[in-house]
């Protein structure tokens, strides 16, 4: 609840300048009931017309004001309507009284002072020179004192601490400030959810390359023959039996496909399994080199058209096809 | 065959993925373990300093918390430039309730002290250490202004020793004595013939 005031300044020497100072209105906050500690905020909205400034040089510091109050902050913002310009000035107060009885103190009034851009600069003088504020007067916008009923906390009766020595200050004071212990439960909850989705992720990579509890996947046919293949080759250091090679990516086609796969049935494979379509040209070369090997007898001839390290490329792109497609 | 191709571009990406899944939780859990070892470590060190064990405390890494815990144990063993070296080393990382705590507690260390004075007679001591705690309330109460505690005890504070505006009053009549001083000085010289 705020009570406000406006005044109104009647500007007869103006002297020519459009300049000038058209209200002032002050929103004041509640006048009684505060303690020691207590913040309390002022608002003095400035209305202008012509080129006004506010000389914020001249506007109160924040610190101390009096051995009772400290100016906390003091905010200035400026906004124009309807061809006025309007200065808010925030002012924010602490009370550091301490009242024995409910006591009236006045926050002091304080101008609010405006320049002309156009006129001279008010700096120009010194701080102390009468003919300034008469000057200036035009410019000046006052802040009223605002009185304040401040009212005392506690009871004072208690502290009787002289020498009898009846009380103790600690039983007057108020605790200390106890350090509070950290909470721990979300942090254990952010380590629970990202172990479980460690764990899910590990599962869906383990189950993506068919690896150990997944080995026996039979949607992965190519990818154990891969590896099957890797095996053979890691044994024998290259030199694995190149039959043996072919006759394992064969298997693979047969389980893949669900029946034998001859090389007449290449279109048809590729056909039902799009996916293998980009390595066609390569799966007719393994067909046509396996018919070789296995049917001509030109064993020489088919290991050379087709080599074991091709094969073994043909199996990963196979099975990495594989893996991609599910 | 136009979402055959749309599907296939989005199994393609599974295996990568995966793989980035697995990274972030890796790292996600990394941090939470870290966190929450140390926060064990921070809770045992608040524990043990409560319960009034004088147990060191890193000042540049530890919580808020647990550096109010040392300053307040440092306060109660009487060690009061070490609780304020401790803040004002930590002093701009403290959020602003924990510094206002921290204050608050030298402040009553102080406060207590000077009462202890009063009762001695040693009223000069006194005066400087109230003033101290006061100063001190004072921005305990600018950093965290809802605190009642802090407003009680300031109260408390600025009745041991009678609270005067006495800035105010000195300036008066010191000017007036320098003036004073000034025009009854002898042998000013009147100027020149």
């Amino acid at each position: 609840m705020r009570s406000w005031l406006a005044i109104a300044f009647l500007l007869v020497s103006a002297g020519g300048s459009s300049a000038a100072i058209d209200a002032v209105n002050i929103y004041e906050p509640r006048k009684f009931g505060y303690f020691i500690g207590d913040i309390l905020e002022r608002r003095v909205e400035v209305i202008t017309s012509g080129d006004t400034q506010l000389f914020t040089a001249a506007l109160p510091r924040p610190g101390p004001l009096t051995y009772w109050l400290d100016l906390v902050s003091i905010k200035h913002t400026e906004r124009e309507a309807s061809g006025r310009r309007i200065y808010d000035i925030t002012l924010k107060y602490q009370i550091f009284y301490s009242a024995l009885e409910a006591k009236r103190l006045d926050i002091p009034a304080f101008p609010l002072r405006f320049i002309n851009p156009g006129s001279a600069a008010p700096d120009a003088r010194a701080p102390g020179e009468p003919d300034a504020s008469s000057q200036l007067g035009n410019y000046t916008a006052s802040v009223p004192a605002l009185g304040l009923v401040i009212s005392p906390l506690r009871e004072i009766a208690v502290d009787n601490l002289m020498p009898d020595k009846t009380i103790e200050i600690s039983d007057i004071m108020r605790p200390d400030a106890v350090a509070q212990e950290i909470s721990t439960a979300p942090k254990v909850q952010l380590l629970a959810l990202s172990a479980a989705v460690l764990a899910v992720s590990g599962i869906l990579l383990l189950s993506h390359y068919a690896v150990w509890p997944f080995a026996r996947r039979a949607k992965r046919p190519f990818t154990q023959a891969e590896r099957q293949i890797r095996k053979r080759q890691f044994a024998a250091s290259g030199e694995a039996p190149y039959g043996d090679l072919l006759l394992i990516l064969h298997r693979a086609f047969d389980q893949s496909a669900g029946r034998r796969v001859f090389a007449a049935d290449v279109p048809e494979f590729i056909a039902r399994h799009e996916r293998f379509a980009g390595l066609s040209p390569k799966l007719k070369s393994f067909f046509e080199s396996s018919q070789l090997y296995f049917f001509s007898g030109d064993r020489r001839l088919a290991e050379d058209r087709f080599p074991s390290s091709e094969l073994t490329r043909l199996a990963g792109d196979l099975a990495r096809e594989e893996r991609a497609a599910a | 065959m136009r979402r055959n191709s749309i599907s296939a571009l989005r199994n393609w990406r599974r295996g990568p993925a995966l793989w980035l899944l697995a990274a972030a939780s890796i790292a996600c859990f990394g941090y939470a373990a870290h966190d929450l070892i140390s926060t064990r470590g921070s809770n045992n060190n608040i524990r043990q300093l409560v319960d009034r064990r004088d147990v060191p405390v890193d000042v540049k890494r530890a919580h808020p918390q647990e550096i109010l815990a040392r300053i307040s144990e440092s306060v109660r063993r009487d060690h009061i430039e070490d609780a304020q070296s401790i803040l004002s080393i930590a002093g701009a990382t403290l959020p602003p309730s924990v510094r206002a705590s921290a204050l608050y507690n030298i402040a009553n260390a102080r406060t207590r002290m000077a009462a202890e004075a009063v009762r001695k007679g040693q009223i000069d001591s006194a005066a400087a250490m109230i003033n101290l705690a006061k100063s001190e309330y004072r921005l305990a109460l600018k950093l965290d202004p809802q605190s009642w505690d802090t407003r009680y005890n300031l109260d408390v504070a600025m009745r041991i020793v009678r609270d005067l505006p006495q800035a105010e009053t000195e300036d008066t009549t010191s000017s007036e004595a320098a003036k004073k001083l000034w025009t009854d000085l002898p042998g000013i010289p009147r100027g020149l013939p």
